[in-house]
């Protein structure tokens, strides 16, 4: 497995606290195994897609959160912070209690990658409430593969304009998913 | 949607990340200059201010109301993080300018007849100390836990507690320079009353708008 050669995790959120995409990319890559195998571990009995729930939940505090790592701060403690406060969280909205404890990150650490399970309704229902423009961007990004550019040629904006359409359209995302269960 | 796609838009959407002090810093500083500024081009500061900086009452006061602005910036920005818990060493820090309060009270109770201590301690004005520690502190406040809403506090109500503390601080910065209650024995009570209230403020408020 390649996973030892792989530049550590404070390496890739350093790089992408500072803009670097591509690093922030592979950061998010290289964590939702993790997420995943822990809200398996702890919510397994409610079903793949709603632990995929948890996973892109959390995905987007993480997104949310990311400014709150210190670049002097060992990464792990922060990340299990954020993984554990957003399960926790999100299965409670959801009816569910469940506990998550530091072994659960030794057993995801370990654990092999599981698949994505198929398409998610739920982040599709979400992705439709929001206004028509963002959301034509968030999937031209998130499931054609487009770049910042060509989004931005395609429907006559500025790459600055699709930059701050796409924030917003994230943290909306994220502010929708409260609402939801709450 | 499935979680690659999702990881894609966010990682679109990476940019250079404002540090959290830095967003602290610059909320706390802004709405102490806005509040503040106006508070003191209404009011003004005391006629004697230079002079009585000079002298080591109003001094202390100064100093208390700093210490406890500067502990509590440390400590907020520490519990805006999500893998703390508790302020470490921080709190210390915030010790000191209670420990300095206490001390200066006493060295000054030491000093003065007990039949002058209901004076002293009463000072000239109670409620404008309330009121204009208050005044400046809430819409700190506000900015305050603003710029910690961008955090991910472990302990909501703990971290707008210390939010408060600041936010109170820094009012009661700006408050002292017009006030010429300068006996120990008023601010060291007074002072400290405001700082409480705001600091529970801070906590009642923490406890619903910083979760995340």
């Amino acid at each position: 497995m390649g996973r030892h050669a792989d530049p550590p995790l404070e390496d890739l959120l350093r790089a992408a606290n500072r803009g670097d995409a591509r690093a922030y990319g592979a950061f998010l890559t290289a964590v939702t195994p993790i997420i995943r195998a822990v809200a398996r571990a702890r919510g397994g009995g409610l079903g793949p897609e709603t632990c995929e729930d948890v996973v892109q939940e959390t995905l987007l505090a993480i997104h949310d959160k990311r400014r709150t790592w210190r670049e002097d701060a060992p990464l792990r403690p922060w990340l299990f912070a954020i993984v554990r406060h957003k399960v926790v969280d999100t299965f409670r909205a959801r009816g569910a209690r469940v506990h998550v404890d530091i072994d659960d990150f030794a057993g995801a650490l370990a654990a092999e990658p599981e698949p994505d399970p198929t398409e998610r309704a739920d982040a599709e229902r979400m992705i439709a409430r929001l206004d028509p423009r963002s959301a034509r961007i968030v999937r031209a990004i998130g499931l054609d593969g487009a770049s910042v550019p060509e989004v931005g040629a395609s429907l006559g904006m500025s790459e600055g304009a699709v930059r701050v359409a796409l924030h917003r359209a994230l943290r909306r995302l994220a502010s929708l998913r409260r609402e939801m269960v709450e | 949607m499935r979680t690659e796609a999702l990881v894609r838009a966010m990682a679109a959407d990476a940019g250079p990340v404002r540090p959290m002090w830095r967003a602290l810093l610059a909320a706390v500083l802004a709405a102490t200059v806005a509040a503040g500024g106006l508070f003191l081009l209404a009011i003004g500061p005391r006629p004697d201010l230079g002079a009585a900086l000079m002298r080591p009452d109003p001094a202390l006061k100064q100093l208390f109301v700093v210490a406890s602005a500067l502990a509590a910036f440390g400590a907020s920005l520490r519990l805006a993080r999500p893998e703390v818990a508790a302020p470490g060493g921080w709190g210390w820090a915030l010790l000191a300018a209670p420990a300095l309060a206490v001390a200066a009270f006493w060295a000054t109770a030491a000093g003065t007849p007990v039949a002058l201590w209901p004076t002293r301690v009463a000072g000239h004005g109670i409620l404008p100390c309330f009121a204009g520690i208050g005044a400046i502190g809430l819409p700190i406040l506000v900015a305050t836990l603003g710029a910690l809403r961008r955090g991910a506090p472990a302990r909501p109500g703990l971290a707008g507690a210390v939010g408060g503390l600041l936010a109170g601080s820094a009012g009661a910065c700006v408050y002292a320079l017009y006030c010429t209650d300068d006996s120990p024995m008023f601010w060291g009570v007074w002072y400290a009353v405001a700082l409480l209230a705001m600091t529970a403020t801070g906590w009642l408020l923490g406890r619903r708008v910083l979760r995340w």
